[in-house]
């Protein structure tokens, strides 16, 4: 307990409830019926600028066959198609992602998944630059929400000295990296071992929240046999699973911007896993492990689909809806948006297909109460904020710093008297974001004019 | 299926405000309930009153938040259920119930209407309703109450005036001397076991109810704590400085449990909604509080400073949470050097308070007066030295016994006074004789107004004389007083004895012992030595004077009348006796509304003699503060013993 800080963090009731819905069910692959269709987008997950399109309507592809590529800080991260069969066409549906319609290339699935080698396997007796090199030619990405590409972590890194596999899954529902950890162990070792030598680093801690008995069993035997790794649990508690607050739960060490900042990198325990696989054989990543639950699904369950699948197939998998109005949502419920529809492509950094009945609760005058200030992970002050907000006071706004937001909406779910919380900061964030551009933008013009004019003509 | 597109999370914590709320009311309902008990305790009026008042209060608020929704209700054009929905979700009976607990048990029920109309509507509806409010609504209406209503909050139904312990300790120099000035011991202190404001005397009792609340997350631990915190260090540095020495941690616990500083801290301090939101500006908006509190209490003159010191916090919490805007885990140095500066100026003010607001010596230059429905007394008490290890002291007490509608003696005494200053200018003073023929034992006594509008009978007992027949009546009855607006000189009063025995007396002019002003004064000094050795009263010298003048003076002595720790039913029965020899009261009997006050005995006439009520009552009186003497002399003693005084 802290006498001035915030809390940072909450326990979530009823989060057990919600997670023993799928932790402990069957796992099931979607028939190939489900998945005649799979759909790439053909626009970057991160700010939706169109990608470099390296392969045409009508051509034959295979999984791994490059579609294009994307842009990020410089570096080329390629994209595959995740199925094998032929591009019939282009299609405006919903990303996910970026929660609009974007273009997608259309493949028709011949399921005969015929895997093309994107780089040469490699093991432990690799160096560093070789498994970096193979990330980036993998287009392995962070499949724990954010989808950030994982080689840009590791290249030209330096002092590195901790790997931390992130298994935390703090969010609701999720039970994908629980079972993931539980069944590919040895992967997750080897993935863990791996990024350990990309990095030079000397340990790797794999943290997964105290309460999951059953990874802590398939794990502690043979951790042991992999120098380096280390298991770590951590509370139970939202949002254990940000990397900031785990860094600090299990390291000690704290960082402004990038985990290097704290000579640690950061990766979710399904990376790992899925770049142990790739190591062996060459091939990319084309299915994905989702957690299709919520109580406006007829029935919950893990289920392994190819990568691209539309929501609306998984949906009708499970049985259909159950309810007449609710939010579907891509991962749990605390960061995810609602989609706007379900005709939506399923991409690598998915977890979860949540479908939940829309809350209806009485919404009351703020409180003050502060409990959104007790408990924001940023130890923000979002009831300040919102009545900043509400007043258009920009100076109080910018001085109430809701930049650092982090969307983990830990706000909204204390909120006693049921305000949207979390949603006044990302507004104010946005607000803030809009007028610090244009308050740069304003200074440099005042700068350049302040320039004494002359000189060399 | 429709798609919804509200803003996450969508998955919410279960806790609305309503809980909280209904939490709340479960812990003010305990303290509530505590009040019940004790003031079913003292007596059945004062119980009712203490249920009566929150419903009261509550219903008002209600009341008052419904008239202020009304227009809107009717303009959306939702129902009567809608409006109702809304009235609960305001929570203005919580204000309502905090608002009757923090007034005095006997506040007259328009007051405390008043108050809540004034509390809950303007100071809260006005600004906006639930969340908007600038000031604690509880508070704004307890301070218009003390401020148009001072004389219909009472502490007690039944006695008409009487000062809280606080303002009693305020007036006596802070001294520790709990016993002395509130007339109340440590434990009953912390157990509420003394009249204040309904619901802020039950120290322990609130303790345990805020420590609930804080671990049920209802309030949030660090205004109250912070602020109780730096009260107790001020009082405890207060205490050093005055030479309490060890004793300060108590004098700082007495201070803290003292009056509403720990209801104020449970339950208005920590009201959300006039409180800041941050962390470390409800650490500031605590100590601030503290701060507010001690500055009035010891340097102004309302010992009650805690409701004055909430309001003025209320209005300063805008600019906390101004002031501590940004990222709580920055500015730690600016939090921690606030909180080391106000922290600093409570230890400064307590050294300054300690060197000049305790006085030490206070207590036996002493003034104490007691009121209730059958009069009121006052005494001063002198220290007269030591000798042999037995202490003397001097005592005069003065006093009188107000008439009321349920004991006419005031009248009848009045009435007989009169009588006796007719008969004093023709005939032998002091005694009167009534030679009657019938042998029974009693006398009748009527009197006529001028007017003869009304009449007014008493019987008067009177003393047989077996062997001539007689009846006798001693004059001096000390303390028969006329009303002042009628002079001996001026009134005109006739009396004759009637063939039936009858005294009848006839009274000019504007006699009002009709009313409640008629009075009968008396006054009494003696004194006492104490051996504490033998635990004996050594010797009491008693005089008693009535206001008349001259009706009598008489000695008493008792001699070796043994004490533990009050004065024996032999000693009560020599004082009433001495007393009642006045007006031949015959067969005393205990008399049980003076045990609270401790006397052991205290005796009435069981005749339906109203004359002899007051004399008892008197009497009583009397006996009730020569316990208190032995009382307070035992306490100095020890506190002597003990070094806690000086002499």
């Amino acid at each position: 307990m802290s006498l001035f800080k915030s809390e940072g963090c909450k326990h979530l009731t009823g989060i057990n409830d919600t997670k023993h819905l799928t932790s402990e069910k069957e796992i099931l692959t979607l028939p190939d019926e489900y998945s005649k269709e799979v759909y790439v987008p053909l626009v970057d997950p991160g700010k939706g600028l169109p990608i470099n399109v390296e392969a045409k309507v009508g051509d034959h592809v295979k999984v791994g066959t490059l579609i294009g590529t994307r842009n990020m800080f410089g570096n080329l991260i390629p994209i595959y198609s995740p199925v094998s069969g032929v591009i019939k066409g282009e299609e405006n549906i919903l990303h996910g992602g970026l929660g609009r319609m974007a273009k997608h290339y259309v493949i028709e699935n011949d399921f005969k998944y015929e895997n093309v080698k994107v780089c040469e396997p490699f093991s432990l007796e690799s160096d560093a630059d070789t498994i970096i090199d193979a990330m980036q030619k993998l287009g392995l990405v962070g499949l724990g929400g954010a989808g950030f590409p994982t080689f840009i972590k590791y290249k030209g890194v330096k002092d590195i000295d901790t790997i931390i596999i992130n298994g935390v899954e703090c969010e609701p529902f999720l039970t994908t990296d629980y079972n993931a950890m539980i069944k590919e162990s040895e992967e997750l070792f080897l993935g863990a071992s791996l990024m350990m030598k990309a990095a030079h680093a000397q340990r790797a801690l794999i943290c997964f929240k105290q309460n999951k008995v059953r990874v802590y069993e398939a794990l502690k035997d043979k951790v042991h046999e992999y120098p380096g790794l280390e298991l770590k649990l951590v509370p139970d508690v939202y949002p254990m699973g940000w990397e900031k607050l785990l860094c600090k739960t299990v390291t000690g060490r704290t960082y402004e911007k990038l985990p290097a900042e704290a000579h640690v990198i950061i990766n979710n325990a399904q990376t790992a896993i899925e770049l142990a696989k790739s190591s062996k054989t060459g091939f990319i990543t084309r299915s994905k492990m989702l957690t299709v639950t919520g109580e406006g699904l007829k029935e919950n369950a893990n289920v392994i689909v190819p990568i691209g699948t539309k929501v609306s197939e998984i949906v009708r998998f499970m049985g259909g809806y159950t309810i007449d109005e609710g939010v579907v949502l891509l991962g749990g419920p605390m960061c995810s948006r609602g989609l706007m529809n379900d005709n939506c492509a399923i991409l690598p950094q998915n977890d979860a297909i949540t479908v939940l009945r829309k809350l209806k609760r009485r919404t009351q005058q703020c409180l003050r109460c502060g409990a959104c200030t007790d408990h924001c992970p940023t130890n923000l002050q979002p009831v300040e904020i919102k009545i900043a907000y509400e007043h258009k006071d920009m100076d109080r706004m910018m001085a109430l710093k809701p930049t650092v937001c982090i969307g983990c909406g830990l706000c909204s779910y204390v909120c006693p008297s049921q305000i949207e919380v979390n949603d006044f900061v990302k507004k104010a964030k946005a607000l803030v974001m809009m007028e610090e551009t244009k308050r740069k933008a304003a200074e440099a013009k005042k700068a350049e004019a302040a320039k004494p004019q002359g000189g060399k003509q | 299926m429709k798609f919804g597109m509200n803003p996450g999370p969508y998955y919410r914590s279960n806790r609305s405000t309503t809980h909280i709320m209904m939490e709340l009311m479960i812990g003010l309902a305990v303290i509530w309930l505590s009040a019940i008990v004790f003031y079913f305790m003292q007596s059945s009026a004062n119980g009712v009153l203490a249920i009566v008042n929150p419903i009261i209060a509550m219903v008002t608020a209600v009341v008052v938040e419904a008239l202020f929704m009304l227009p809107k209700t009717i303009k959306e054009k939702r129902n009567f259920k809608d409006l109702l929905d809304d009235v609960f979700h305001s929570y203005g009976y919580v204000s309502g119930m905090i608002l009757a607990l923090i007034l005095p048990v006997a506040t007259s029920w328009y007051a405390i209407v008043v108050s809540t109309i004034i509390g809950v509507g303007v100071a809260k509806m006005l600004f906006g309703g639930f969340g908007h409010n600038i000031f604690n609504p509880a508070i704004v209406g307890r301070i218009i109450c003390q401020t148009c209503f001072l004389d219909k909050m009472a502490y007690d139904a039944e006695i008409t005036t009487g000062a809280t312990i606080t303002t009693a300790m305020g007036s006596n120099g802070w001294s520790l001397d709990l016993l002395n000035t509130g007339h109340i011991s440590f434990i009953d202190l912390l157990f509420g076991n003394y009249r204040g404001a309904l619901g802020e005397t039950f120290t322990i009792i609130l303790l345990i109810v805020g420590i609930v609340l804080v671990i049920r997350k209802v309030i949030d631990w660090r205004a109250p704590v912070f602020y109780l915190a730096t009260i107790y260090v001020a009082t405890f540095i207060m205490g050093l400085c005055g030479g309490y020495g060890v004793d300060s941690f108590e004098y700082a616990l007495v201070q803290v449990a003292l009056g509403g500083v720990m209801f104020g801290a449970v339950f208005c301090l920590t009201d959300p909604v006039t409180s800041p939101t941050s962390r470390a500006g409800r650490v500031f908006f605590g100590m601030g509080a503290a701060l507010i509190t001690m500055l009035i209490r010891y340097c102004a003159s309302a010992p009650e400073g805690v409701a004055y010191s909430i309001l003025f916090m209320n209005l300063f919490t805008p600019l906390i949470d101004l002031a501590v805007k940004g990222l709580s885990k920055e500015n730690t140095r600016r939090n921690i050097i606030t909180t080391s500066v106000m922290g600093a100026v409570a230890i400064v003010g307590g050294l300054y308070l300690g060197f000049t607001k305790i006085d030490k010596m206070g207590f036996f230059n002493y003034e104490y007066s007691f009121a209730d429905k059958t009069g009121e007394f006052t005494a001063t008490i002198n220290y007269a030295g030591e000798k042999d290890g037995i202490e003397s002291y001097d005592v005069s007490v003065t006093g009188y016994v107000a008439t009321n509608t349920e004991h006419n003696f005031g009248d009848v005494r009045t009435v007989f006074a009169g009588a006796l200053a007719k008969y004093e200018n023709g005939t032998e003073y002091p005694n009167y004789q009534f030679v009657v023929n019938d042998n029974g034992t009693s006398l009748d006594l009527t009197y006529e107004k001028d007017d003869a509008e009304q009449i007014i009978e008493g019987v008067l007992k009177l003393k047989t004389d077996n062997t001539n027949d007689t009846y006798t009546i001693v004059d001096s009855v000390s303390g028969y007083y006329l009303p002042t607006d009628v002079s001996t000189e001026e009134a005109v009063y006739s009396l004759e004895i009637a063939d039936d025995y009858s005294i009848i007396l006839t009274m000019a002019d504007g006699h009002t012992s009709q009313d409640n002003n008629s009075m009968s004064y008396a006054s009494m000094s003696f004194t006492i030595d104490i051996d504490y050795e033998n635990k004996v009263v050594v010797a009491t010298h008693l005089k008693s004077t009535g206001a008349g003048g001259g009706y009598g003076d008489a000695m008493l002595d008792f001699e070796n009348t043994p004490y533990a720790p009050y004065l024996s039913d032999e000693a009560a029965m020599k004082l009433l006796n001495f007393y009642a020899t006045y007006v031949n009261i015959t067969t005393p009997v205990p008399f049980s509304t003076y045990e609270k006050y401790n006397t052991q005995t205290a005796l009435i006439d069981t005749v339906n003699s109203d004359l002899h009520v007051g004399a008892t009552y008197t009497a009583n009186g009397f006996m009730y503060m020569m316990n208190r003497v032995i009382e307070y002399a035992q306490y100095y003693h020890q506190s002597l013993s003990a070094g806690k005084v000086v002499r």
